[in-house]
């Protein structure tokens, strides 16, 4: 059984590989390191097309090999991987658009308190699934990097290329947005206009 | 200054509305309401409930390898280099017009060992007679013909175009009748030849 030559070698040292020699191996080994998380996140931002995520994936390695000299080895590979993922998810966006649009009518009955029972949870789960994909893609980025992907806030901003406050102020928005959607399943939600203007 | 949708956010996801100071909770309550700050918070907590499918991703399919020295990617220095390298080539390889070279003639001081003494055999020997020159033109001129430019150049002679300024009197009979006598009816006319003859008549022998 062969043993993987690059096991050791860090994300950066394998993209050097890369630039260097236009290695095939380093590029699968990155590939084996990071496609289940970007397969992930592809499918959260396409609002679960799991297709289009694979393809996105395929054509994503082949991007980083094409253009590996866009790649500074003094930055971090993933921060820089996950840049192109959010690049080709907007440009997914803009060709087109969000289509899926939160049908409120079907949980007029759901009047209840989220958490009463198992079903009004599950629907609660689906209309805060629905409610995130239909986020502006900014929005979106940030909400998905942050509480499903789990980055920290200096990362997100990395890979947005934006600062934190940017980062933190869309993830506000986008937080309040998503509330103000799901406050049918929650009685006690005050009927109120925010007051930040 | 941090801004207020910034604090708002961090307060959201750091603490419970029950678990903010007072100041916080002054903050918080100027620019939302309990409800809305616990709705948020909800959803940041319910977020990581989310389900997504648990998907294996397609292995990588590569492109194959362009096979081919020619079909290689070249990166863009390496292709500068290799074209200021056959410039180079090409300025100092061109056949130079003047001619560079010099015999440089070295004293060999140092004793040699042995030496070699080459003697040349011909077999044939050809001898170069040279052809007495003959003369193709013998002929010498009849006639001789010399010819002389002149290298003085004459000017046109200047012409005076200046009209007359002086006002003349119009010609009338008056003017035209001649008021004496001709030399021929003059009196004295005769003295002197008489005496020019006179004075010959006196110088002959």
């Amino acid at each position: 059984m062969k043993s993987n030559p690059h096991k050791n070698q860090t994300d950066e040292e394998l993209m050097v590989q890369i630039q260097d020699h236009h290695s095939h191996s380093a590029i699968v080994e990155l590939h084996a390191r990071y496609s289940g998380r970007l397969l992930g996140y592809f499918i959260k931002m396409l609002n679960k097309d799991v297709d289009l995520a694979q393809d996105f994936v395929q054509e994503l390695f082949l991007k980083i090999l094409e253009k590996n000299h866009l790649f500074d080895p003094k930055k971090k590979f993933y921060t820089w991987v996950f840049t192109i993922a959010s690049n080709m998810c907007k440009t997914a966006y803009r060709k087109v658009g969000t289509s899926q649009t939160f049908d409120t009518e079907k949980h007029d009955h759901l009047q209840t308190h989220y958490g009463d029972n198992l079903a009004e949870k599950e629907l609660f789960l689906r209309a805060l699934q629905t409610s995130i994909d239909e986020l502006e893609s900014v929005q979106k980025q940030a909400f998905v990097l942050r509480f499903l992907e789990h980055f920290s806030l200096n990362e997100i901003a990395e890979i947005a290329e934006t600062s934190v406050g940017t980062v933190k102020s869309r993830l506000f928005y986008a937080t309040q947005k998503v509330a103000k959607q799901l406050q049918e399943f929650d009685p006690s939600f005050e009927s109120t206009v925010f007051k930040l203007s | 200054m941090e801004s207020i949708e910034n604090r708002l956010f961090d307060l959201i996801e750091t603490y419970s509305f029950e678990a903010l100071s007072e100041d916080d909770r002054l903050f918080v309550l100027s620019n939302l309401t309990e409800a809305e700050f616990r709705a948020q918070q909800k959803v940041l907590v319910a977020a990581d409930q989310l389900v997504y499918p648990q998907i294996v991703p397609l292995p990588l399919a590569l492109p194959a390898k362009k096979a081919g020295f020619l079909l290689a990617p070249i990166p863009l220095y390496k292709s500068l280099i290799s074209a200021a390298a056959a410039a180079l080539l090409v300025f100092f390889m061109w056949p130079n017009r003047e001619n560079t070279e010099k015999i440089v003639y070295v004293k060999n001081d140092q004793p040699m060992d042995t030496v070699f003494r080459t003697k040349i055999k011909h077999d044939t020997i050809f001898r170069e007679k040279q052809a007495p020159l003959l003369a193709v033109n013998s002929k010498k001129p009849d006639t001789v013909y010399m010819y002389q430019e002149s290298s003085v150049s004459y000017e046109q002679p200047r012409m005076l175009k200046a009209t007359n300024s002086i006002p003349l009197p119009e010609l009338n009979e008056a003017q035209i009748k001649t008021k004496g006598k001709s030399l021929k009816e003059e009196a004295s006319s005769e003295l002197i030849i008489k005496m020019d003859e006179g004075v010959f008549s006196m110088n002959k022998p």
